[in-house]
């Protein structure tokens, strides 16, 4: 990461040794730590407080651990059942984003597609475009009534889905745009790698008779499994943070059945004013939330660390 | 010769197999595309998957009808984004210049706090817009379009400074030193010869910066209160809310939204190639 030559060069020169640099840096990490870095630390205070929308310009009280308490040990705050739906949404989005880019991927690397540059450069259209242009144009496809995917099923003679009004269906709808958005960044990821396995190990292992199925368990996933693993771990995270898909499909609905972490969080925050000590409530959940994204991301580094040497 | 016919047959069949797959996934942006050229007004007719009449009349409401509110949206936004890549350049420029060039207590640690926040933000962010928001409505900030510009800024901070700390890291140091001889300031070695040099770096950031705020949702959401301050983001959002919304209006208004970025991209994309050339530096 750090350049190593330059910074040598640098202690050998005392003409770069000055007290002026913080005059370069101080405008930069002022706005960022009033505006970000004190946010964060005065929201882990909030978080032990009974601040919320009424009381949020100062006379909140410092309630201890009582929050903390409410979403672990009581029921009614449905902290296990949002966390819960959201490891679902993780096991379900996670393995279909890999093997969709997967499969992309090993189809899109076939010497005999033909104008393979064009179709790959269509692919990726889906990452140029803002989220929240593409989540709402799903949202206008799920519609039940005049929805282009109603109107598709309709056409070839099956029952229109009610997609954004039934937990089940909405879930799946979660997923289809979640591997939507996902599906040109993992196929890169994965195409990248796939570009790098070298063309000979196939052609020895086809002559000494191996599958098409054989040399990709073999071969290319042994060889590939390094930056699919740095894909799986990503994406993995962005998951578990989802917020855009389900927030503006149908904001975690029906009847909130759909709720995952950070709508929960944002929705008990800025959406549920009467409830009483809803920001911290929020705030705590974040951090246990965060304490929860911390571990894993550790975890993830790790598992790709034993698992690759 | 049995090999070479499968070969021909296995080309045409991989062919067929993958431009499916892409009419398939780009399907929605196909939809959209119609939608806006459809004439139909009514939310409650059935798609028409090829449409029998095109018309730019939607385009044409949204743009100069007297009810739209496209335009007024469309100022917010431009507003916004370039006002945080404004800012963005003013606060990073000076940063990464420093943590390239001189030699200071802290510096190593700054780095590292600005590299590991960029790792652990993802989480955290949520959580800090509700302290962010007590603090505005505290000062009465909220539902400020330049506060809005100023926390996207800012928290690009850490990231656009690794970025330009990394690029400036490639231009050599005897550049620098020879303006030194020549008894130029360090604000002038940063204007005069840096710059010049960085213009693909800042413009990389500047891309960034703007195509992030252009498509920032949550906290406009949150810290702009009244419709007409709304960005464009919002306005699409709002477009869907009502059952009675026009869903060409939506199709019709997000595909302008996406012109900016759809050139900014192109932009940015021959920019950056340009700034690949940089053998001449180096000489």
């Amino acid at each position: 990461m750090e350049n190593k030559q330059p910074e040598r060069k640098i202690e050998a020169r005392s003409i770069w040794k000055t007290n002026k640099a913080y005059l370069f840096i101080i405008p930069g990490l002022l706005v960022f730590f009033v505006l970000n870095l004190y946010p964060i630390i005065f929201s882990i205070y909030l978080g032990f407080t009974d601040a919320y929308f009424g009381n949020i310009t100062g006379k909140y009280q410092f309630i201890g651990l009582r929050n903390f308490e409410k979403l672990l040990f009581s029921g009614d705050t449905r902290f296990y059942y949002v966390l819960g739906r959201t490891f679902l949404f993780v096991a379900t989005s996670v393995p279909l984003k890999v093997l969709f880019g997967l499969a992309l991927a090993v189809l899109f690397n076939l010497q005999t597609i033909k104008g393979r540059s064009v179709l790959r450069s269509l692919l990726i259209l889906p990452w140029t475009l803002p989220a929240v242009l593409s989540i709402l144009t799903w949202r206008g496809l799920f519609y039940y009534d005049f929805g282009a995917i109603n109107g598709i099923l309709q056409a070839i003679g099956l029952p229109r889905v009610n997609w954004l009004n039934d937990a089940t269906n909405a879930f799946v709808a979660y997923n289809i745009v979640e591997v939507w958005l996902a599906y040109p960044f993992m196929m890169t990821v994965i195409l990248a790698a796939l570009q790098s396995v070298p063309l000979e190990l196939h052609d020895s292992a086809r002559v000494d008779g191996a599958s098409a199925w054989q040399r990709l368990r073999y071969i290319t996933i042994p060889l590939i499994w390094r930056p699919l693993l740095f894909g799986i771990v990503l994406t993995s995270g962005a998951s578990f943070q989802a917020f855009m898909v389900p927030y503006l499909l149908n904001s975690g609905g029906p009847a909130n059945q759909n709720e995952l972490v950070m709508v929960w969080g944002y929705k008990q925050a800025f959406q549920n004013p009467g409830v009483y000590g809803s920001m911290g409530l929020a705030a705590a959940f974040f951090v246990l939330v965060s304490l929860i994204i911390l571990a894993f991301s550790y975890a993830g580094l790790k598992l790709g660390k034993i698992t690759v040497e | 010769m049995k090999i070479r016919i499968n070969k021909k047959l296995l080309m045409v069949f991989t062919t067929f197999i993958a431009i499916v797959i892409v009419v398939m996934l780009v399907f929605p942006i196909y939809v959209i595309i119609i939608s806006s050229f459809s004439p139909k007004t009514s939310v409650f007719q059935p798609f028409e998957f090829i449409p029998r009449e095109i018309t730019l009349k939607v385009y044409n409401d949204v743009l100069f009808g007297p009810m739209s509110r496209f335009v007024p949206r469309l100022v917010n936004s431009l507003i916004v984004s370039l006002l945080s890549l404004a800012i963005t350049l003013i606060l990073v420029i000076p940063s990464a210049y420093a943590f390239s060039r001189f030699k200071f207590v802290g510096r190593n640690s700054l780095l590292y706090g600005y590299f590991a926040f960029n790792q652990f933000a993802g989480g955290m962010g949520l959580a800090g817009l509700i302290a962010l928001y007590a603090i505005l409505n505290y000062f009465n900030l909220l539902n400020s379009l330049v506060i809005l510009a100023l926390i996207y800024a800012s928290g690009g901070v850490p990231f656009n400074t690794w970025l330009l700390k990394t690029y400036f890291d490639t231009i050599p140091k005897d550049f620098d030193e020879a303006a030194l001889v020549d008894g130029a300031s360090y604000l002038d070695i940063m204007f005069k010869v840096l710059l010049p040099i960085a213009k693909p770096g800042i413009a990389t950031v500047a891309v960034f910066t703007f195509m992030g705020s252009w498509s920032e949702f949550i906290i406009a959401q949150t810290i702009l209160l009244s419709d007409e301050n709304y960005t464009l983001p919002l306005e699409l959002n709002q477009l869907l809310a009502s059952p009675a919304t026009n869903w060409n209006v939506f199709a019709a208004t997000s595909l302008l939204y996406a012109i900016p970025v759809i050139v900014m991209y192109l932009f940015a994309q021959r920019y950056l190639q340009a700034g690949l050339a940089m053998g001449g530096v180096k000489r």
